[in-house]
């Protein structure tokens, strides 16, 4: 699925914004504070029903002006669509083929998107918490009973830590436990389930993508990390719980001594390893975006296998940091299937797959497309070729 | 400026309400002040009575105006199956139905660590007693499927089990009337768990 038109009415920098995409890949170069990471912000909050970088809508909201809009044409291999976002400080109004939605939710993942900020590098180095966190957005957007188990399994996680807190008498406590542990591996083993399965479905596009990257010089591996041993999963889901259950009574001494839950999917982590080291301890800036990224576009492949077609990708200033043969090979290795929207402050120049990218200029809240002005503000003052003038 | 005497005290009152503030307070004080003297009056006695007149059994631990209650005092009831439930209020949804035959046990709650309830605040030792009776064959509990009541239901079933009495867990899932295509997946999932021993 792609855009094939954007527009923008008082969004962030944007005062008025028209416009029209191709389903392929597009760079935006800009200097800083131009509206690239806004205008990926707009395609985003159009898919999400919220902004990425804050939960206050009207951050988003031009300065001093009354309603923001962002409104997109959209091509799914169902046919295209229009979806429209507004908010005028008080409600998100949701629209889809100018019929009114009820309710957000409705709306939100309408357009499938994908995407990477650069806060997304603390991915590799950075809290298990933010890793768990990749899990949850990523699968609980697409099933309904993984946010169900995740959620109860933290309520009774709450129960569950309160009575180790407490000064319940011991038999008492058992006893309890013995109540709260069932359920606590039923939701459990549901989570740890669905997160080894995502596991398995992203690793090989994740070390394919990071071996590109790499020149095929390093390798990426991915292993999921919890309380149940990797050959538990092998089986179905009830083989899991009953690991998991098992695990919990071994536990339960040490966390009533310990006074909390030291096991289950709150302690989950995904491994990171570059050639296998641990990434975390042992990768440089450049590898380490190189994973970051290797990993979301692992999930964008993952996302197309479900959605049936390529979702959307956003990359917001991916090449920094990036040795040019590396920029190189991630241009070269997109889903050519897939409408990727780069953004990027200086495009060095990689000839060959430059004449494959259409290059937008941002400045100061609006977008120049290559056609028009962009021979006088390109980066480097060339004029990208499209396909046809190539070929002729 | 201080409300006049009377009109302070009925405002204190109603603040000791459940989920009543001042405001609604003062709001439902002066509107006592207009209204018929015949409805404040019974009014006023309706909330004696209930005082005065409504006690707990102390067999099932529903509210009751005698002691036992009409359920456990009915000479016709099924007394093989005990029904266990977290108020009073769910007897009162389950007599509605008038399929159920048998006996009720009121918890008056559910065990929540976060609140501060453990098994010893609820009736959970009356139950036990009462089926050191050799007519009771079945205990089904019929606690909400939140955290607290799933929990519940499990700490019983373990304590039960062992006296060889069944333990059963009613089933919750699609309302009847209720679209099959338009229930969610999860109540979907749970519906088809059904009826089960825990
Ligand atoms: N609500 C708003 N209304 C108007 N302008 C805004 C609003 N929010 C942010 N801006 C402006 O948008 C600009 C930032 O744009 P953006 O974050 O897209 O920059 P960028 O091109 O991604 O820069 P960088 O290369 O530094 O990441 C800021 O200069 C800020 O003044
Ligand atoms: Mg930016
Ligand atoms: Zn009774």
């Amino acid at each position: 699925m792609y855009v094939l038109h954007l527009e923008l009415v008082h969004f962030r920098n944007y005062r008025a914004l028209s416009l029209d995409l191709h389903p392929g890949t597009t760079v935006f170069v800009g200097d800083n504070g131009q509206g690239k990471t806004n205008l990926l912000e707009a395609v985003a909050v159009l898919a999400l029903g919220k902004s990425f970088r804050t939960p206050r809508d009207d951050e988003w909201r031009m300065w001093g002006e009354d309603r923001s809009l962002i409104r997109a044409e959209v091509v799914t291999a169902r046919g295209s669509t229009e979806l429209e976002l507004s908010y005028d400080g008080r409600t998100k109004t949701a629209k889809a083929g100018g019929v009114t939605l009820e309710r957000l939710q409705a709306f939100v993942g309408r357009l499938g998107v994908v995407l990477f900020v650069p806060e997304d590098l603390a991915l590799i180095g950075g809290a298990p918490k933010l890793r768990r966190r990749f899990f949850d957005l990523e699968l609980a957007q697409r099933k309904p009973r993984y946010l169900y188990h995740l959620s109860r399994y933290n309520k009774i996680l709450l129960q569950r830590n309160r009575l180790l807190k407490d000064e319940t008498d011991a038999a008492t406590k058992a006893s309890l436990l013995e109540a709260y542990d069932p359920l606590l591996a039923e939701s459990g083993a549901y989570v740890m389930h669905e997160r080894a399965r995502f596991v398995e479905r992203i690793a090989p596009h994740a070390e394919a993508i990071y071996g590109a990257l790499s020149g095929g010089r390093e390798r990426l591996g991915l292993r999921y990390v919890t309380a149940v041993e990797p050959e538990a999963f092998a089986g179905g889901v009830e083989d899991v719980e009953a690991v998991f259950r098992r695990k919990l009574a071994e536990s339960r001494e040490r966390d009533i001594i310990r006074r909390q839950s030291l096991i289950g999917v709150h302690r989950d982590d995904l491994l990171i390893t570059i050639d296998g080291r641990p990434a975390e301890t042992h990768a440089s800036q450049g590898q380490r975006r190189s994973a970051a990224l290797a990993l979301k576009l692992a999930e964008a492949a993952v996302a197309r296998e479900d959605l049936g077609e390529p979702p959307v990708v956003l990359l917001d200033d991916v090449l920094s940091e990036l040795d040019p043969r590396r920029q190189a090979a991630l241009l070269e290795h997109l889903d050519p299937r897939a409408q990727t929207l780069i953004t990027t402050a200086a495009l060095e120049t990689f000839s060959s797959i430059r004449r494959r990218l259409a290059v937008y200029a941002i400045k100061g809240g609006a977008v120049v497309p290559p056609s028009a002005d962009f021979r006088r503000t390109s980066a480097d003052g060339r004029r990208p070729k499209t396909h046809d003038e190539e070929n002729r | 400026m201080h409300y006049p005497e009377p009109l302070a005290k009925l405002i204190d009152g109603f603040q000791k309400l459940p989920g009543i503030g001042p405001k609604t307070a003062t709001r439902l004080a002066f509107f006592t002040l207009k209204m018929k003297e015949d409805d404040v009056r019974a009014l006023a006695e309706a909330l004696l009575s209930v005082r005065r007149d409504l006690s707990t059994c102390s067999i099932c631990h529903n509210v009751t105006d005698r002691d036992p209650c009409a359920v456990c005092g009915d000479p016709t009831r099924d007394r093989r199956q005990i029904c266990v439930v977290e108020e009073p209020k769910d007897v009162i949804a389950l007599e509605r139905m008038k399929e159920y035959r048998g006996l009720y046990h009121v918890l008056n709650g559910v065990i929540s660590p976060l609140d501060g309830v453990g098994p010893e605040a609820l009736t959970i030792k009356s139950l036990l007693d009462r089926l050191k009776d050799e007519s009771v064959e079945e205990v089904i509990i019929a606690t909400n499927p939140s955290i607290e009541g799933e929990a519940t239901a499990v700490y019983l079933s373990r304590l039960i089990k062992p006296s060889g009495i069944r333990v059963t867990r009613i089933a919750y899932g699609i309302p009847v009337g209720g679209d099959l295509e338009y229930a969610d997946e999860v109540t979907l999932a749970k519906a088809l768990e059904g009826r089960r021993d825990v």
